[in-house]
């Protein structure tokens, strides 16, 4: 297998124990089904393991990380749905018990349901940082974009949500978001 | 909401933390360590390329054939890339890496396109990419600065590898211990003929990045047995094979007990077939059949069924392995 095979499955192995948790959280948030969630998680550590030498390295692939499961689950709501080995395997194992503990609330809270009618982009953002704690220039990194960018749709659909609870609350304030900086909400 | 808020109010939105997603699948997460690692390196499959952009692909590799003389190369022996067990494809804007099955790098990418496409492809070049892998693109096409030409890869590393990895006979074909999956990898290293090797077995738990132990010769003494979990077992199912170093690490993961897969269901079926003698065509015959049975078709992608004639063998030899699909390699004579 040449050179560094050993060492490099151990490199491998060490970010796998690291982001299994955070990935596994990244696809259980946003994919209803744990089968579907264990598909996007086989399909994202495969994809970390074929690129494991062009990934990006350090602070930045987490976010990069995120950005290949979020694409895992585009395909998915694409109509892409593709069963693997991997994906099955790990769906058996499932822990139901685990899962129905872990379920979420009903969701109908004044903010759950502004955050709800967002449009699916701007959850998108929104989540990045409250849900994975992502800065701006991560969330570039996991979008595949520059901060720049983030920035301008970050400030939008921080503006879009505030709108929503608006209209249902008639509340007015300043929502305040930290996930290693800090977004103003204003 | 009103007023000033803080992050606790979206992120209590979160439907579950990290943690209580993680032991959602906890018991999974050895296992999929060990499928993930077993994957071909390279890019992620699947195909870039859809037939309609074909045409066009076509007309640009044309030009290329026509202003690109053909060069002759040398064929390369002892190469690092040599030694490795998957090949990069990169034809005609497709790109998927796949197990090596023939040892022809060439030939095992034109079988993967004509299974892919359905047609053809234009005439293979294997190259060494110099980054300890094997790349292969048209040959009518320029390689990159630095590839050299490749002719071969090792079949016996093939076999080695396909042997070790099988669901049907190999590691994964049941749940062994450091002692039965040690004396395993050290049959199929003397089956290949690979002598002077050694084989080691990682001590089991988390934490993956201590070094192999105990580390043995092949044919040394053995390996204790692996401790149980009490709701998983661990299995010794994982492996790497290093011919840098000629050495086969031995993994154990945590396996969970759960219903089985289909890619199991198949070993179960294909297992007696590789107890009786047949030749290629009549093997390729009764996987067929088997997989049939389970509702797995070549032509829907749910299994890739590769048939290699050896007529060194006298009986046929099947292997399962599980990467992104299930494939099986039939390996023996024509008759």
């Amino acid at each position: 297998m040449g050179d560094g095979v050993a060492e490099r499955r151990e490199r491998f192995e060490a970010v796998y124990r690291q982001l299994y948790a955070p990935i596994c959280g990244y696809a259980l948030r946003r994919v209803r089904h744990p089968e579907d969630a264990a598909e996007v998680i086989a399909e994202t550590f495969a994809t970390l393991w074929r690129r494991f030498d062009a990934c990006p390295q350090g602070g930045e692939l987490r976010p990069w990380l995120f950005g290949v499961a979020r694409r895992v689950i585009a395909n998915q709501r694409r109509g892409e749905r593709r069963r693997s080995a991997l994906g099955e395997r790990l769906a058996a194992n499932t822990d139901w018990t685990a899962f129905e503990t872990a379920r979420p609330d009903d969701g109908t809270s004044t903010l759950a349901r502004a955050f709800t009618a967002l449009k699916e982009s701007d959850r998108q953002l929104l989540s990045l940082v409250a849900w994975e704690g992502l800065t701006t220039e991560e969330i570039a990194v996991a979008l595949g974009t520059n901060r720049a960018t983030v920035r301008l749709r970050l400030h939008r659909a921080r503006r879009r949500l505030l709108e929503a609870l608006d209209k249902k609350t008639g509340a007015q304030g300043l929502i305040r978001l930290t996930g290693g900086e800090e977004h103003e909400w204003t | 909401m009103s007023g000033r808020s803080s992050i606790d109010s979206l992120r209590q939105l979160s439907p579950v933390s990290d943690a209580e997603a993680a032991a959602v699948f906890d018991a999974g997460r050895e296992e999929l360590l060990a499928g993930v690692t077993r994957l071909p390196l390279g890019r992620p499959d699947r195909r870039h390329a859809t037939r309609r952009r074909r045409p066009l692909v076509l007309a640009l590799a044309l030009v290329v054939v026509l202003g690109t003389a053909a060069a002759a190369w040398a064929v390369l022996h002892g190469s690092p890339a040599r030694e490795t067990t998957s090949v990069q494809c990169l034809i005609l804007g497709s790109d998927a890496t796949i197990p090596s099955t023939s040892g022809d790098p060439a030939h095992d990418c034109a079988v993967d396109w004509k299974r892919e496409f359905g047609t053809a492809p234009p005439p293979l070049a294997a190259y060494d990419n110099s980054l300890g892998g094997v790349t292969v693109i048209p040959r009518s096409q320029k390689p990159q600065k630095g590839w050299k030409p490749l002719r071969s890869q090792d079949v016996a590393l093939i076999q080695l590898q396909d042997s070790l990895d099988d669901y049907i006979n190999g590691l994964n074909s049941s749940c062994l211990g450091s002692g039965a999956a040690t004396n395993l990898a050290e049959s199929k290293l003397a089956e290949f003929g690979f002598t002077g090797w050694t084989v080691a077995v990682r001590s089991p738990g988390p934490s993956s990045t201590s070094l192999p132990t105990p580390k043995m010769k092949a044919g040394g003494k053995k390996a204790a047995p692996t401790q149980s979990l009490s709701e998983t077992r661990t299995c010794v199912s994982a492996d790497i094979v290093d011919p840098t170093t000629q050495s086969v690490t031995l993994i154990p993961v945590g396996v969970a007990t759960g219903p089985k897969t289909t890619f199991e269901k198949l070993a179960d079926k294909l297992r007696p077939l590789t107890q009786s003698c047949e030749s290629l065509p009549a093997a390729v015959a009764s996987v067929r059949a088997a997989a049939g049975d389970l509702g797995l078709s070549e032509s829907a992608r749910t299994y890739d069924l590769n048939a290699v004639t050896d007529n060194s063998l006298r009986c046929a030899s099947i292997y399962e392995t599980v990467g992104g699909t299930i494939f099986v390699t039939v390996r023996g004579p024509r008759a």
